[in-house]
């Protein structure tokens, strides 16, 4: 774990909590979606005050996620619909609809050519970007899927749910799991590929951040830092380090070294 | 015994001592002739004595004693002819003679007698001459005899000092050490004995023999037991040992190795001895012991019975106590056989077999903490006896003393790792405690079942996969292997357990495991189909009846409820399974409860609810007879209670049930409900927040939490908390409720009375806030009831209400502004009029329209104002005229089905979006309006300031001040009537409807907070909160004429005094 120092800026003017972040690559801009009902854009560069996006019927925005090339922002919706917003026009492109229920994770392939999202009921649902229409649709889990990610070469998907279980789907292919782990002793809420090496990290409610080998599902670390359930994790772009959040209100920096 | 080769004893007679009787020792007289010669004839001493001890030596004891008692006895004895030396011998002899004389009889009394006698003579031997060696030797096995094996040791010791030479003394020596166990010694003392003296009666190798047998040598002991034989081809006591040996395996010197036991040799053995002996206890007790092994008990016994009968020794008395004991065990009298093993216990304190027998007739005789007292002791001596740790851990087992058992039966295994019934036990009593080292036990169950090709138990396979299961769900790590082994343990059980199924597919409890799997990981189809797949083969079993019946109780639809309640049913009438029909009667009493608590028209018919809640705790009741510590049905009686609203008792319950048993989380959440509806929100908070932190991610908990925080006025910890449940369950009901209420409360909280224009003193600032939260609250309300499916009255009314006040805040927010900014403005025309003297008419006519303007736009307001608060009311009593028996679902079903047309949206649309922009478009006019003013103004004011600066002050004054007091006045009139308009139509619709506009509410709060155990107190407070509320209201009204008055003068006043 490493020190550091103060908080470069600290954003204020959700009047209540924040659920979901998206920065852009470069850092220029943060979106937020927030229990207030709204949805923010805002700019770290000039330090204005932020732009809040128009929501049709006033719907309570909830996961968000930046495509890889800056252009696209998708906000998954209580009833199962995905907005897609330029980050640049704050307007609303496209809605899709995954005919599901709330929508809990919502993701873009790192290729940018697919999102792919996870209702409370369970079913995965994939579209193509381009299109809007489906790639795959499936049952995943039976419980909530509380984050998907897919791999650096976008061809595995990788799901986390409220049964503690982690499923890897080559959903190309394939409804059914690669393989499946029982991963955490709790909800798992959290997931995230290694940039590079074959590996992904989980984080769980049962307040554990665990890495995996993906080559044969092997418990590689396992680290119980926090004192309390862990909201987010996510690889560095180098892929040194890794950065738990948890409830407890730390972060944690994790080194790799192999 | 000098001479002892010479066949004829001579006896000179009294007359004439040259004359010589001789008496042939090959054919000795009668005792009586012979006895009458020596008397007549006063034969000397010492051949009375060789006479008797030529009896003795044929066999002739009771002549050997009537001839030395007769010389005893005899004048010439105490006469002076007596040599003190034969008459030393004599008595000497005859003690010995008493010494050596119990081993062959029975007969306590008369043994006692010798002893005494033996003593007696002793003690005479010794007045003659004392300390001689003959004596102490005599002595030493007299002490021998009595077992005072150190006694007897020392006087061998000090009979050697004497004469080293003694051969009796190093004999006796080898015996005492013997008997004090130090074999190697004694064994040197017997050989010594016999290297004196090659030619010693053979009984002496026995010792050697005796002395090898203890050292293990059993080759060398066969060696000196034959040379024994050898001798004397009678010897049964050689006899006796050689058999022991025989069944040792050893029969043949020149073989190295023993053979197999050789019982038959050996029981050949003993027959010889038992025909030349048949008093001999140690062939009696071989004998029987061989008897016992074929079986036949009835000899096995009698054989026993003789040995003990004929022994002196303790040791082998106890233990033909034993082998009787023993005999009578295997048949059963058990009885008998406890009286046998305390005898054998009585002489011989440490006969552990005999212990361990009496411990077993009393688990016969159930008296289980006797029998583990008895096996105690046998294990205190014995620490590593493995029958003796196996049978104690079984029963610690039955006490329930599972670390006892564990203790005991971790021995057994360390003694055998291949105990299978004490891996098993252990592997059961580790599943309690250490799941790892159950696992890991069962484990290795298995490898042994494997290995010997034994079927492995299904149980055993089902314990495996449960544990895996278990174990996945408890094990907490802190490092990576822990958290190795945690992974996948769920899936290792469901594949063991698919397994199972595969090899035993009708298996019930694969099944219902299975079941409980699918159930965790939501698949709830999968779930009962593993139940209705057991059911198909047991129609009525408990457990997959119950778990089936939960499964339905969970849906918790009426049908779903009528369908548990017949599976439960089911479950009860079944016969077999006693010891669960106490958790069948919970299942079927929380059903019960549910059932009455989720009826619609529960209030209507409330004697139909106290009935099902009576039935509840009646099965309750029940289940606590059956077992009293089920805290489960306690916890049952106690909501129970609390359902017919003897909270009281409920709570007393409920607390000494969280008291007895901390970690029962039901109850410990009950008390958390208690705590809440005392008031006392700190001590629910903090137990609320314990529950939390023991469940999984819980959202109703954490709602539970929410509200406490929410009524100990703690906004943010509140918010937060609601924040996290949504996190949690995005569209949770109860979470945006309690988001939207939490703003509410604190937007309340802010305004210290209803009515925000009778509060003079709210700061603008606070206005502000609370109107944000008002619109915090009112937003997530329309969220709710335009996003999520499901929102109920409750949340409707609360949304009219607090769009309502959202709007009135606002509204009174913008009046606040627009006073103000007509009081500096007013300022700003006092101070312009005080400078300019000499300004138009014109502008003054101007001024004026605009002053009128401004107060006409303040009396728009105004009259919003009271046509909201009109509104509000009206708001707040609609839903009752409408709706008179609690149908407010149906309203609100209604109200959604035309969503943009129901009253509702419209007065949201309207009066709030259009109105407000109305209200903006109008402000920002004013503002421009104002602003162009007041650039005209100023021109005008700077052009004319200097000139008519105090010139029209005066007429200026008095001018406006009369206009402005007379546009008031008229305002005012127009509002008092319209206020009072607004009363009557109030106090009209009021007084009535109100009654049951509280019933509407507090039912639907009811079904709002349906899982909490909220009741009717609370809501009798909220009626009077409402009541004082009302109450509140008709003062506010009542109090606007009074306000509006004052304000609106103040202003004149402020005029004047400016």
């Amino acid at each position: 774990m490493m020190e550091f120092g103060h908080p470069l800026n600290t954003l204020t003017g959700h009047e209540l909590g924040v659920i979901s972040l998206a920065v852009s690559k470069q850092a220029e801009y943060i979106f937020s979606s927030s229990f207030d009902g709204t949805l923010r854009k805002w700019d770290l560069k000039n330090n204005t005050t932020p732009t809040i996006i128009e929501l049709e019927n006033s719907y309570q925005p909830w996961m968000l996620d930046i495509n890889g090339g800056d252009e696209v922002l998708l906000c998954g919706r209580d009833n199962g619909k995905l907005d897609l917003f330029g980050t640049q026009t704050n307007k609303l492109m496209r809605t899709l609809d995954s005919d599901a229920k709330f929508l809990l994770s919502a993701k873009f392939s790192p290729n940018g050519k697919l999102i792919g999202c996870g209702a409370e009921n369970g079913i995965v649902t994939i579209f193509d970007v381009e299109t809007g229409e489906y790639f795959a649709k499936f049952e995943a889990h039976a419980m909530g899927i509380r984050s998907l990610c897919f791999s650096q070469d976008s061809l595995l998907l990788l799901t986390t749910s409220e049964d503690g279980q982690v499923r890897l789907f080559d959903y190309h292919h394939s409804d059914t799991p690669i393989n499946t782990i029982s991963a955490h002793k709790s909800w798992v809420l959290t997931s995230a590929f290694h940039p590079s090496a074959p590996i992904f990290a989980t984080g769980s409610s049962d307040k554990s951040v665990k890495v995996w080998d993906i080559r044969n599902f092997e418990n590689l670390h396992f680290f119980d830092s926090h004192k309390d359930q862990v909201c987010d994790i996510c690889f560095d772009p180098l892929g040194q380090q890794l950065v738990s959040v948890s409830d407890d209100q730390s972060i944690c920096f994790y080194r790799l070294d192999n | 015994m000098d001479d002892l080769n010479n066949r004829v004893i001579s006896i000179p007679l009294k007359e004439n001592p040259s004359e010589l009787v001789e008496i042939s020792l090959d054919d000795l007289p009668e005792i009586d002739d012979l006895l009458d010669l020596l008397k007549n004839e006063a034969a000397r001493l010492f051949l009375w004595l060789k006479l008797a001890l030529e009896y003795y030596r044929q066999k002739q004891y009771q002549d050997f004693e009537r001839i030395l008692i007769t010389a005893i006895h005899d004048r010439l004895f105490e006469g002076r002819g007596a040599d003190d030396k034969d008459k030393h011998r004599i008595l000497n002899a005859l003690a010995c003679f008493y010494v050596q004389l119990p081993s062959n009889r029975q007969n306590y009394h008369v043994y006692e007698d010798w002893n005494r006698r033996a003593i007696d003579y002793f003690g005479r031997a010794d007045k003659i001459m004392s300390q001689e060696p003959e004596t102490l030797i005599a002595k030493g096995f007299f002490q021998i005899r009595q077992n005072k094996i150190v006694e007897a040791d020392n006087y061998f010791n000090s009979a050697r000092k004497r004469n080293q030479n003694l051969i009796v003394a190093i004999l006796g020596k080898g015996l005492t050490q013997f008997l004090m166990e130090n074999y190697s010694e004694s064994f040197s003392f017997f050989r010594q004995a016999i290297r004196r003296n090659p030619k010693c009666p053979p009984e002496v190798r026995l010792g050697l023999a005796y002395c090898y047998f203890k050292l293990e040598k059993f080759r060398m002991s066969l060696v000196a037991f034959q040379r024994v034989i050898e001798l004397d081809p009678k010897n049964d006591a050689a006899l006796c040992g050689l058999g022991v040996l025989a069944q040792r395996g050893y029969v043949d010197i020149s073989e190295e190795t023993p053979r197999e036991p050789q019982e038959k040799v050996a029981m050949e053995y003993f027959a010889k001895a038992y025909k030349i002996n048949p008093n001999n206890p140690m062939v009696l007790i071989n004998l029987s012991d061989y008897y016992f092994y074929r079986g036949e008990q009835r000899k096995s016994q009698m054989l026993a019975q003789k040995a003990y009968h004929y022994t002196k020794n303790n040791k082998i008395k106890a233990e033909s106590c034993y082998l009787v004991a023993r005999s009578f065990h295997s048949e059963r009298q058990f009885s008998l056989a406890k009286q046998y093993y305390q005898e054998t216990l009585k002489i011989w304190v440490r006969h552990f077999p005999a212990r361990f027998g009496l411990a077993q007739t009393l688990l016969h005789e159930r008296d289980y903490s006797g029998a583990v007292q008895e096996f105690e002791k046998v294990r205190f001596h014995l620490p590593h006896n493995y029958e003796t740790l196996k049978i104690l851990g079984m029963l610690y087992i039955k006490q329930k003393k599972n670390e006892k058992a564990q203790e005991c039966l971790e021995k057994v295994v360390q003694e055998n790792h291949y105990d299978i019934e004490a891996l098993h036990q252990l592997a059961i009593l580790y599943e309690k405690t250490e799941r790892e080292k159950s696992l890991k036990t069962y484990s290795k169950l298995k490898g042994l079942y494997e290995k010997w090709g034994i079927k492995i138990g299904v149980e055993i396979w089902n314990n495996i996969g449960t544990l895996r299961q278990i174990k996945g769900e408890i094990m907490k790590g802190a490092n990576q292997r822990r958290g190795l082994e945690e992974e996948s343990r769920t899936r290792e059980a469901e594949k063991i357990y698919k397994e199972i199924l595969e090899k035993h597919p009708s298996y019930v409890d694969c099944h219902l495991r299975l079941g409980v799997i699918c159930e965790k990981v939501g698949d709830i189809l999968e779930a009962s189909r593993h139940y209705q797949k057991i059911l198909s083969g047991d129609k009525e079993n408990t457990s997959a009846l119950i778990q089936l019946a939960y499964l339905h109780m969970k849906k918790g639809t009426q049908g779903d409820l009528k369908s548990a309640m017949g599976l439960l049913e089911r479950a009860r009438k079944d016969p077999r399974n006693k010891q669960r029909s106490g958790y069948v009667l919970v299942a079927l009493g929380n059903l019960l409860r549910i059932q009455a608590r989720s009826d619609p028209l529960r209030d209507i018919t409330l004697a139909n609810f106290d009935r099902q809640i009576n039935k509840a705790m009646k099965l309750y009741k029940e289940a606590l007879v059956l077992q009293p510590s089920n805290v489960y049905a306690a916890h049952g009686i106690a909501l129970c209670l609390a359902d017919k609203q003897r909270d009281d008792e409920a709570r007393k319950i409920i607390t000494e049930i969280h008291e007895a048993s901390h970690n029962f989380p039901d109850a410990r959440l009950t008390h958390a409900h208690f705590l809440l509806l005392d008031q006392k929100y700190t001590q629910a908070i903090k137990l609320y927040s314990a529950c939390i932190r023991d469940s999984a991610p819980n959202a109703e908990l954490l709602g539970c939490l929410g509200r406490a925080q929410l009524r100990a006025k703690t906004y943010t910890e509140a918010s937060s908390t609601f924040q996290h449940l949504l996190r949690l369950d995005p569209r949770s009901r109860v979470g945006w409720w309690g988001l939207a209420s939490v703003s509410r409360s604190h937007a309340l909280s802010i305004l210290p009375d209803k009515n925000p224009l009778e509060d003079r003193n709210l700061s603008p600032d606070d206005a502000r806030l609370a109107e944000k939260l008002f619109q915090q609250s009112f937003r997530i309300f329309t969220y709710m009831r335009v996003h999520l499916d499901t929102q109920d009255a409750h949340d409707f009314l609360l949304s009219q209400e607090d769009q309502a006040r959202a709007f009135i805040t606002n509204a009174h927010k913008k009046f606040l502004d627009v006073q103000e900014r007509f009081r500096l403005r007013q300022e700003e025309i006092i101070s312009r009029r005080i400078r300019s003297e000499n300004e138009k008419m014109e502008q003054l006519k101007i001024k004026q329209d605009l002053e009128r303007k401004e107060i006409e736009k303040q009396k728009f307001y105004q009259q919003i104002l009271i046509e909201n608060q009109e509104k509000f009311q009206s708001l707040m009593n609609n839903p009752n005229n409408e709706n008179k028996s609690g149908k407010d679902e149906g309203l609100y079903l209604e109200n959604v089905d035309d969503e943009s047309d129901n009253e509702f949206s419209k007065m949201f649309d309207e009066d709030n979006l259009d109105e407000d922009e109305n209200l903006k478009e109008n402000l920002k006019e004013n503002l421009n309006e104002n602003q162009n003013e007041n650039q005209n103004e100023n021109q005008n004011e700077n052009q004319n300031e200097n000139l008519n600066e105090n010139q029209n002050e005066n007429l200026k004054q008095k001018s406006k001040t009369k206009k402005s007091t007379k546009n008031k006045k008229m305002k005012k009139k127009k509002i008092n009537k319209k206020n009072k308009t607004n009363k009557k139509n109030k106090k009209k619709t009021k007084k009535k409807p109100r009654t049951k506009k509280r019933k509407v509410i507090s039912e639907s709060e009811e079904n709002q907070e349906e899982k909490q155990e909220e009741n009717k107190q609370e809501e009798n407070k909220q009626e009077n909160k409402q009541e004082i509320e009302d109450i509140d209201d008709i003062d506010d009204i009542d109090d606007i004429d009074d306000i509006d008055d004052i304000e609106i003068e103040e202003i004149p006043n402020q005029e004047n005094q400016n």
